[in-house]
């Protein structure tokens, strides 16, 4: 059932009136600011921006994703993962991307995909998860730096907006990046399953009625973050009722605009190709997104890698080429900016069981109609290694920065607590 | 004591405090047992509260009699030399058949265990098995049989209640671990790291406490362990690296059983294996202080577990305001607790499909570090689902409508229509245009509507393996016995107020906020004002008041408090 609040911010969104800030009424039962956020730059052309994150889990080998083919190096360390120069997709006479990734090289070529080689930080962890909460944290001392960076992102940059969507996750658990106490993303798997179900019209308006009332004390609650703090259960309590809160205001929304979306394109049938045709349906209707994450998971791989990991080249290529080329004929198209990053690379000689350990540094993707394509920073010796281990050339806070600041117009340095040198990737 | 001073007198001097000071009452009765089992009854926490304390915890700490596990097989799939001779499609075909044993196996053991988690007398026992199995995680999708799995099953059952150091080195040797994280393949000269990592990482020490050296020779010294193609155990001594290696500042031609000696002897292993059981249990992490009392204990105690969880049910800090009514109830403790509460006799198949689909499919973690409790289970999305699924259990909810888009598909087409008729030019015929169909899934070429549904409702695979459980169970014809209205009148509540604090009660791990037993007054007044009974009278009217009180029920299991315990 749609509720006026969702026609009055549908019409106005598909009215063109998403540049700038502007009042929405209602939702969580208050004028609500929508909010450009940006604190410097030009708002109006920022408006509307979007930074889709896609996660790759469990440390991808950057050897064999951008492959270092012309190095000596490469051929001595790998042999089972080797792939040969005649296969790579030859980006010059150094390195050429993994064979299975045909559809970013075609990217590649026409200037939307930027590589950023040897992307890692200082003394590197080499545990899955406490190097994500470096990753998501933006900082060395994980979560106990306190929320992650998207987190701290929309805090800087989109205080006011109190648009449930504007940080989502598509997929199960969603990345430390997001959590966040004051502005909670919207985390589900499929559309399909995002709603809650009753028969009965009268249970339905009583849960509903519930979620509208919690969701406008809730406001009310987060404002007054000074105030005395409800402590142990009453305060659970109040978290879980944002959370139903922001639920029952998206759930309704998100699932008209993939029932709405016609894809121009054939997305694989995996996770990440489902994931990815719903983001793209999110950000066609335009439905006040900002951050949107997704992950593809299966890099946990130590023996027999090479082909498990040209699998996951294959989903990845597959579901992010459907996705860019979907969106190819959008308005939203300028709009999006995708990056491209993993907890770790591999160890740069292999195990005994045709396989990688966990290692260091590795590249990060960003594409999307408004980057500038091409090589940026250095790609990490292959001999002049540490224990083993490639030695970053390119802190990953960078990339970051250089989303807050160059593609948000948001001050990097608040968010990340430190300044970083941008790229110049848009 | 009234709760006042005694927070005042724990504030003063907690180290001074012995196990007597925890206020034995109906709430920390309750408190404890949720946290030590599932889904605590009305009954079982009088029971608990008369028995006392002390009596309740050594109850507790019993294990089962029967804590056996029903048979298993070793169903490997037939090798190559034995299918010789045989034509493609034999081959195939017996290949097949093994693959759908061991798959039927798997859900077998998988609904055999939801059973025991709701219906044991040991339920602590229980509690522990899945903490082991969060802890020394595997995962049927990498070990691939169940053979594997349930033998891992069976050993952290029977040591569920028993010694860490028993659970270290037995799992430093299991068959299922070793296969999943690869020591499979870990042999002299070619080492692979990957289990001596996460054994130092996730099993006993916690990142930071040892070195990427101490990783190296770890797995050197772990060379050679394997399994056998029959699923033993197997020490493959020409794989083994017998050379010399330093771990943790020990220098010796080390093995694996010495290895994990090592382990045991850091400062970090109990405080790690602490830290784990105070956070699983209390739901929040131990401040530095309590925590090295804690680790102190188990080093003492030689790793015995028992003790430890004695000292921490008798310790009135986890009773404290923070903790109690405070935790997230993962996915298996709301769909065993749901059916506990409620008293219906669910499927097991449906409280293990039930928790796969809110992200806790047993024997199947998403990473080797198990799951990510607490808040993390809880997004938008599964928050609706949990409702949904205790809403199948409760028979208010049909398994079609879990995975479905049908109601937003005939909402959009109804609203295309209603747009086209004020568009003016009313075509008497509008409703043979195509598009104009409500809910038929798909629109023809010549739509013009907006409301074209692009997706499909899948009724077919969606969901996967869980789903299909589902559509499975509600075929079979299956549906929940449960009689709130003769509960009710047992407990002679008859108005609304009754009705809903009895109702709040008995489905709820905590005390429901006032402005929740509002909201349920008021739906249980308007459904009765709506059929013209009078208060007081709703029990009278019977299978009529049985079908609101499970609606009732239903949004009850939905809020956010029946999230917590």
């Amino acid at each position: 059932m749609s509720t006026p609040n969702h026609i009055d911010r549908r019409a106005l969104l598909t009215a063109g009136l998403g540049l700038g800030g502007f009042v929405l009424l209602g939702g969580r039962g208050e004028a609500r600011v929508r909010s450009s956020g940006p604190l410097f730059g030009d708002d109006a052309a920022r408006a509307g921006k979007v930074l889709v994150l896609v996660q790759l889990t469990g440390g991808n080998d950057g050897l064999s994703m951008v492959v270092p083919y012309g190095d000596d190096g490469y051929g001595r360390a790998r042999t089972s993962t080797r792939i040969a120069a005649d296969s790579v997709l030859k980006i010059d006479e150094y390195r050429g991307l993994n064979p299975e990734l045909k559809g970013l090289k075609r990217h590649y070529d026409a200037g939307h995909m930027a590589i950023v080689e040897g992307c890692g930080y200082p003394d590197p962890i080499r545990s899955h998860f406490k190097s994500y909460e470096v990753w998501h944290t933006a900082s060395a001392r994980g979560r106990s730096a306190g929320e992650g960076w998207i987190s701290k992102l929309a805090g800087v940059a989109w205080a006011k907006d109190e648009t449930p969507e504007l940080v989502v996750h598509v997929g199960g658990t969603a990345p430390y990046s997001v959590y966040s106490l004051s502005h909670p993303p919207v985390i589900f798997q499929t559309p399909q399953s995002y709603r809650w179900i009753s028969p009965e019209s009268d249970d339905l308006a009583a849960y509903r009625k519930a979620a509208e009332e919690d969701s406008a004390r809730l406001v009310e609650t987060r404002k007054q973050k000074s105030k005395a703090k409800k402590t142990g259960s009453e305060a659970a309590i109040d978290r879980l009722r944002g959370v139903l809160a922001d639920a029952n205001d998206s759930s309704s929304r998100i699932r008209r605009a993939a029932v709405a979306y016609q894809p121009n394109t054939k997305y694989p049938a995996d996770e990440l190709g489902e994931s990815l045709k719903v983001v793209a349906s999110l950000l066609d209707a335009r439905v006040g997104s900002r951050v949107v994450s997704v992950e593809l998971g299966g890099f946990d791989s130590h023996n027999n890698q090479r082909a498990q990991h040209d699998g996951r080249m294959r989903s990845l290529d597959a579901a992010l080429t459907a996705f860019l080329d979907d969106l190819e004929a959008r308005s939203v198209r300028d709009d999006v900016l995708v990056v491209v990053f993993s907890e770790f690379g591999r160890r740069v000689q292999e195990n005994g069981s045709r396989g990688t350990d966990h290692g260091t540094a590795g590249p990060m993707l960003v594409l999307g109609s408004k980057v500038k394509g091409g090589l940026y920073g250095e790609h990490p010796s292959l001999t002049e290694l540490d224990e083993g281990d490639l030695v970053h050339t390119t802190d990953f806070r960078s990339v970051y920065a250089t989303a807050i600041e160059r593609w948000f117009g948001a001050d990097a340095a608040k968010v990340l607590g430190a300044r970083y040198s941008t790229l110049p990737i848009v | 004591m009234t709760p006042a001073i005694l927070t005042l007198f724990l504030s003063l001097s907690p180290a001074a405090v012995g196990p007597e000071a925890v206020p034995w009452n109906a709430q920390n009765a309750e408190h404890l047992l949720n946290r030590a089992g599932f889904g605590a009854r009305s009954a079982e926490i009088d029971a608990a509260v008369a028995a006392g304390l002390d009596a309740t915890i050594e109850r507790l700490l019993t294990p089962s009699i029967d804590w056996e596990m029903p048979s298993y097989e070793r169903i490997v799939e037939p090798a190559k030399k034995d299918l010789e001779g045989l034509s493609k499609e034999e081959q195939d075909k017996q290949r097949r058949v093994a693959r759908e044993a061991d798959r039927r196996q798997m859900l077998e053991a998988t609904a055999w265990w939801f059973r025991e988690m709701e219906t044991t007398d040991a339920p602590l026992q229980e509690k522990m098995v899945l903490f082991w199995h969060g802890l020394f995680t595997t995962s049927i999708e990498e070990a691939k049989r169940s053979f594997l799995v349930l033998q891992q099953h069976e050993f952290l059952r029977r040591n569920a209640l028993g010694n860490y150091a028993d659970l270290l080195r037995g799992i430093a040797r299991d068959p299922g671990m070793l296969v999943y994280l690869d020591n499979n393949v870990n042999r002299k000269g070619a080492p692979n790291e990957n289990f001596a990592r996460e054994l130092m990482e996730l099993f006993s020490l916690g990142e930071g406490n040892y070195t990427e050296e101490d990783v190296k020779e770890a797995a050197r010294a772990l060379t050679g362990r394997g399994s056998s193609r029959d699923g033993n155990y197997e020490f493959r001594s020409r794989q083994h690296d017998a050379g010399e290696k330093t771990v943790l500042g020990v220098t010796g031609k080390l093995d694996g059983d010495q290895l994990v000696d090592i382990l045991l002897k850091q400062d970090a292993c109990p405080r790690w294996i602490a830290r784990r059981l105070i956070t699983w249990f209390e739901g929040v992490e131990p401040q530095s202080a309590r925590l090295a009392e804690y680790a102190r204990v188990l080093r003492a105690e030689r790793y015995e577990i028992r003790p430890f969880l004695e000292k921490l049910f008798s310790d009135p800090r986890f009773y404290r305001d923070e903790v109690v009514g405070a935790r997230v109830l993962g996915p298996v403790e709301y769909m065993v607790g749901t059916a506990r509460r409620t008293q219906i006799e669910v499927p097991a198949g449906l409280l293990g499909a039930g928790a796969a689909l809110l992200g806790q499919r047993v024997f199947s973690p998403p990473s080797v570090k198990g799951w990510d409790e607490g808040y993390a289970w809880i997004t938008t999305s599964t928050l609706m689902q949990r409702g949904n699924l205790a809403g199948l259990m409760l028979g208010v909810v049909k398994v079609a409508d879990v995975m479905s888009m049908a109601d937003v598909e005939a909402e959009m087409a109804a609203e295309a229509q209603s747009a086209m008729q004020d568009e003016g030019g009313m075509q008497s015929d509008s409703t043979d245009e195509p598009g104009m169909r409500p809910m038929t899934g798909e629109a023809g070429p010549g739509t013009k509507t907006a409301a074209k549904p692009a997706v499909k409702p899948k009724t077919g695979k969606a969901g996967g393996y869980a789903m299909e459980i589902l559509r499975r169970i509600e075929g079979s014809g299956w549906y929940p016995i449960v009689n709130f209205r003769v509960r009710l009148e047992r407990a002679d509540a008859r108005t609304d107020a009754q009705i809903v604090d009895r109702m709040l009660d008995d489905l709820l791990a905590i005390p429901a906020p006032a402005d929740t037993r509002e909201r349920m007054r008021a739906f249980l007044a308007g459904e009765r004002k709506e059929r013209k009974i009078a208060e007081g009278q709703l029990l009278e009217t019977g299978g009529e008041a049985e079908r609101i009180l499970r609606r009732m029920a239903h949004l009850i299991l939905s809020l956010p408090e029946a999230q917590l315990g």
